[in-house]
């Protein structure tokens, strides 16, 4: 299964009006997508607007890949899960975001291990097709670290 | 210090070109202002401890 996910703050119509598209022309993949607020009603796939935490955990887990806007909770949750993760930056040139720090992620993460960046529908179709060469990327999160030199910062023990 | 207490300022790691408009308006109260990207510090701050991941 791929799963698809907008995030939970916008709906991302360009990226699902792509999704759905693909998904009818490649009717014996199994897809579920997130999309949030859509405007657009896709057709040919499963789909749910918001997704609870159990769902989407569980959706995360049993995907083969994941296919996201450039937000950094879903990159990140792809890289501690080990899943191969497509990506695509809302542009707020299009109205998709409020500036463009997606395009800053998509830039950073280009040439990561799991992270397969592209910069537009073209690039994603083309990341579609190559699916089967998709490599798992890893990362430890540093939560304990980062929070253990922000107490030393403040003095606290 | 607001409140007698300290303040710390921790950009979102989403903001890896620059500051947050948000970061930028709450420096002048943090007594801590961080980035957790380390290209994007300065003299004048934001500083780097690290990021989450």
């Amino acid at each position: 299964m791929i799963f698809v996910t907008v995030g939970t703050q916008l709906p991302f119509d360009r990226l699902i009006r792509f999704i759905d598209d693909w998904a009818f022309k490649n009717p014996n993949i199994n897809i579920f997508a997130q999309i949030g607020e859509s405007d657009f009603v896709p057709t040919n796939l499963e789909y749910k607007k918001h997704l609870s935490m159990n769902e989407f955990n569980s959706l995360f887990e049993s995907s083969e890949f994941i296919v996201s806007h450039a937000g950094m909770g879903t990159i990140i949750s792809a890289l501690l899960a080990q899943k191969p993760i497509v990506i695509i930056a809302r542009d707020s040139d299009l109205g998709e975001h409020r500036n463009q720090h997606q395009k800053a992620t998509l830039n950073r993460f280009t040439g990561v291990d799991g992270c397969i960046t592209c910069k537009d529908e073209v690039e994603l179709d083309y990341a579609m097709k190559s699916r089967k060469n998709f490599k798992a990327g890893a990362a430890n999160s540093k939560n304990v670290e980062f929070s253990n030199k922000l107490a030393t910062r403040l003095n606290i023990k | 210090v607001l409140f007698r207490k300290k303040t710390v300022w921790i950009d979102s790691i989403a903001n890896a070109e620059e500051i947050s408009k948000s970061g930028k308006l709450a420096k002048r109260f943090s007594d801590i202002w961080l980035t957790q990207w380390k290209h994007l510090t300065t003299e004048d701050g934001p500083e780097y401890l690290g990021s989450i991941i």
